[in-house]
């Protein structure tokens, strides 16, 4: 009797500890909405995120807990796989403009016109609006779009060389030649793991990527494709490039330490650069990416990304999620600056009245690559591609298979072509183009 | 044939003694591997629903030839791993036998060590030896005034390079197991044969490798699939490259797992190479037993 009894008081004990600690939850009785996000490389970009998702909870009346959670972001496709697979995926998640619409395709998000106001999608950007929009809805918020491709370079290295920054793909053979030395790779091309995706700003140059617009056919045998093989083929064989990259496409190291006179990287890296590297500052330029006969202006040298918030399709609290994504992204104006700010403004906004209050903005609107980005690179960027990922995979190795196996440049991209014509009789890919 | 008969206690004493087993074998081999086999010849997600299609997720990934090459790249595996560590671990642990204490508890703990880290570590580790410009391995080579290597961004070595890693990370399992086996040969039998005048490769051929089958059998098992799996290090060490050179078949599904936006082909892919090592391990069974039994 006296064990039964004691056990009885283990359990209510138990019971009570258990209740206790859900009142002391942050979200104690109110909804919780979970909103997981990559942790974007820079820290006052994560520091963002908290204060306004804090500032959210603290002056909202919906009786709702927005519950931020940052996921590593080498694990970021697989735990959010794992958990809409489980049905237990966050109400509210960071996309990329590359998987949204492929993922909508597969029912995996929510149309959110029903629950931002109309004035938050009128101020988008027409080609925003292109890359979050399926069948006349949205089914992303954009956040920021930013552009994939741009040469980074030592001023000092390249006057000391009396080498100009080069604008097409042999200035940037010769350029990377002329400046290798003992120490120092004349150009950090894109890293191996990287490949597959960061090479889409060279092949947008060509107007369109590796499938036509029905996703019938390959669009890779051709002379635009030798070339960029070729150009690829010779710095790497030759040496003028890191046989191993010393860091990932994402970060400007290499450059910023010196081991590299040119690097080829997206825009975001002027944060890390503003934020990180104060003092080499004063010594990187930027250009365009090269193109193949060196005409860089008016036309496409890089591709266009980004990232925005979307809705679970089973979010169980569409309106009060919807609520805040129009807080954080489509609201005050303030709050989205503050977060270009914390980038270091390299990444844009696809919202036009940001940008123009941006315009007004002392700071940003002085910003010199910003204003080298909204001029020279931005208008004129192709949205990245929609179509499986192995193709753009496939891309890479056939490109690595020149310098790495000695496979001739002919032979891979003919070999490239059957299999991308494989993937599409094999997954069923013509005439399912969700954009055209 | 006669029936044993067991005492009710006995049954009991086994039932508990083997229900634990039971229940984590059930929860975490048996049934996923059913819900494995259903939902591969499924298509869809939580989110469409899902639809019967037969085979065709098996058939997908049958005519992919990016399966065989990883398939393939876990046969390289394995042959580049399993003979060196089963016969270093062997002469390993022929070395402890004949040592006296303390050095053989030395040679034990730092033999074992690699074991407990972590396969991440171990990757970090070896990255840093096979480093291009200042690893300690092409330190070295320039010594020696030989060229550097790009020991994990080269195709004709990568995997090489992984193996190497993976053989000593597990070489210290490998030989405790191999070390007991070899206590376990009763030393008169080695008595006797040097009696019967035989040299050290008789009494090798004769006694030790007999005498250690089992535990052969079990490590050329277990040392077979944990290497056709082999996932942790070439995704810490190269992701699978250079040219998916070291990308056995987990990480293939993996890559699946991760990129494709329904996953009745990681699914089918994963239920394939379940069966390629069960029919594989089966086979190493049935011939051990069977050779048991000629006995």
């Amino acid at each position: 009797m006296k064990k039964s009894r004691l056990v009885m008081v283990g359990l209510v004990l138990v019971g009570l500890s258990t209740l206790n600690s859900c009142k002391n939850e942050p979200w104690g009785d109110k909804t919780r909405i979970v909103f997981w996000t990559p942790p974007f490389p820079e820290q006052e970009t994560r520091d963002w995120l908290v204060k306004y998702t804090d500032k959210y909870n603290e002056i909202n009346t919906d009786n709702v807990y927005i519950d931020l959670l940052f996921i590593a972001q080498d694990a970021w496709e697989q735990t959010l796989k794992t958990s809409q697979a489980t049905g237990d995926a966050p109400q509210l998640s960071f996309e990329n403009y590359a998987d949204i619409l492929r993922k909508t395709m597969s029912g995996l998000y929510m149309p959110l016109d029903d629950y931002l106001p109309e004035n938050a999608f009128a101020d988008l950007y027409e080609n925003v609006n292109e890359m979050t929009m399926e069948n006349n809805q949205h089914y992303i918020y954009p956040a920021f779009t930013e552009p994939y491709s741009m040469l980074f370079y030592r001023k000092s290295m390249l006057n000391a060389a009396g080498v100009t920054p080069p604008t097409s793909w042999e200035e940037m053979y010769q350029a990377s030649k002329v400046l290798t030395t003992k120490d120092r790779y004349g150009i950090q091309l894109i890293p191996s793991a990287q490949l597959g995706w960061a090479i889409w700003g060279f092949q947008a140059q060509a107007g369109h990527y590796l499938l036509n617009d029905n996703w019938d056919a390959p669009l890779v045998n051709d002379s635009f494709n030798h070339s960029l093989f070729d150009v690829w083929y010779r710095i790497n064989k030759e040496e003028y490039t890191t046989k191993v990259a010393q860091e990932s496409y994402t970060m400007i190291t290499p450059l910023a330490t010196g081991k590299v006179a040119m690097q080829l990287a997206g825009s975001w890296v002027i944060g890390q650069l503003k934020n990180d590297y104060p003092n080499v500052l004063d010594d990187i330029g930027y250009v365009p990416c090269p193109t193949i006969d060196g005409i860089v202006d008016g036309v496409t040298t890089s591709a266009m990304g980004g990232w925005g918030m979307a809705m679970d399709a089973h979010a169980e609290n569409p309106v009060e999620a919807g609520h805040f994504i129009n807080y954080l992204l489509a609201g005050d104006t303030n709050i989205m600056l503050e977060f270009f700010k914390s980038t270091g403004y390299s990444k844009l906004s696809g919202r036009v009245s940001v940008d123009e209050y941006m315009k007004t903005a002392p700071e940003s609107a002085n910003d010199p690559f910003r204003k080298f980005m909204v001029e020279k690179i931005a208008p004129y960027s192709l949205a990245e591609p929609i179509y499986i990922w192995e193709i753009s995979r496939d891309y890479a190795q056939a490109m690595e298979s020149t310098y790495l196996s000695n496979i001739s440049i002919d032979n891979a991209l003919k070999a490239l072509d059957k299999k991308i014509k494989d993937y599409i009789l094999a997954n069923e890919l013509a005439g399912t183009n969700p954009q055209k | 044939m006669t029936k044993i008969k067991y005492k009710s206690d006995q049954v009991k004493t086994a039932i508990i003694a083997l229900l634990p087993s039971f229940v984590l074998l059930t929860t975490f081999a048996i049934i996923p591997i059913f819900l494995s086999l259903s939902s591969s010849t499924l298509e869809g997600n939580n989110y469409m629903g899902f639809k019967f299609v037969g085979f065709s997720n098996y058939l997908k990934v049958l005519t992919d030839s990016n399966f065989w090459k990883s398939f393939l790249v876990g046969f390289q595996y394995v042959l580049v791993i399993v003979p060196i560590q089963l016969v270093l671990a062997f002469f390993l642990a022929s070395l402890i036998i004949k040592l006296k204490q303390p050095l053989q508890s030395i040679i034990k703990v730092c033999i074992y060590v690699p074991c407990i880290l972590s396969g991440i570590v171990v990757g970090a580790i070896f990255m840093y030896l096979y480093e291009y410009d200042a690893g300690l391995i092409n330190t070295l080579l320039k010594i020696f005034n030989v060229d550097k290597v790009a020991w994990l961004a080269d195709p004709k070595t990568a995997l090489v390079a992984v193996g190497i890693a993976s053989i000593w990370a597990g070489l210290g399992y490998v030989t405790l197991v191999m070390l007991g086996g070899l206590l376990d040969i009763p030393k008169d039998y080695y008595e006797a044969a040097s009696l019967d005048g035989a040299n050290i490769w008789q009494k090798f051929w004769h006694v030790t490798l007999p005498g250690i089958k089992n535990v052969g059998a079990y490590l050329l098992i277990s040392c077979f699939v944990s290497t056709f799996q082999i996932f942790e290090l070439p995704f810490i060490m190269t992701g699978g490259g250079p040219l998916d050179s070291t990308m056995g078949p987990i990480g293939y599904i993996y890559q699946h797992f991760s990129y494709d936006t329904t996953l009745g082909f990681t699914y089918a892919s994963s239920v394939l190479i379940a069966l390629f090592l069960a029919v594989a391990s089966s086979l190493v069974f049935k011939l051990v037993n069977s050779s048991r039994s000629q006995e």
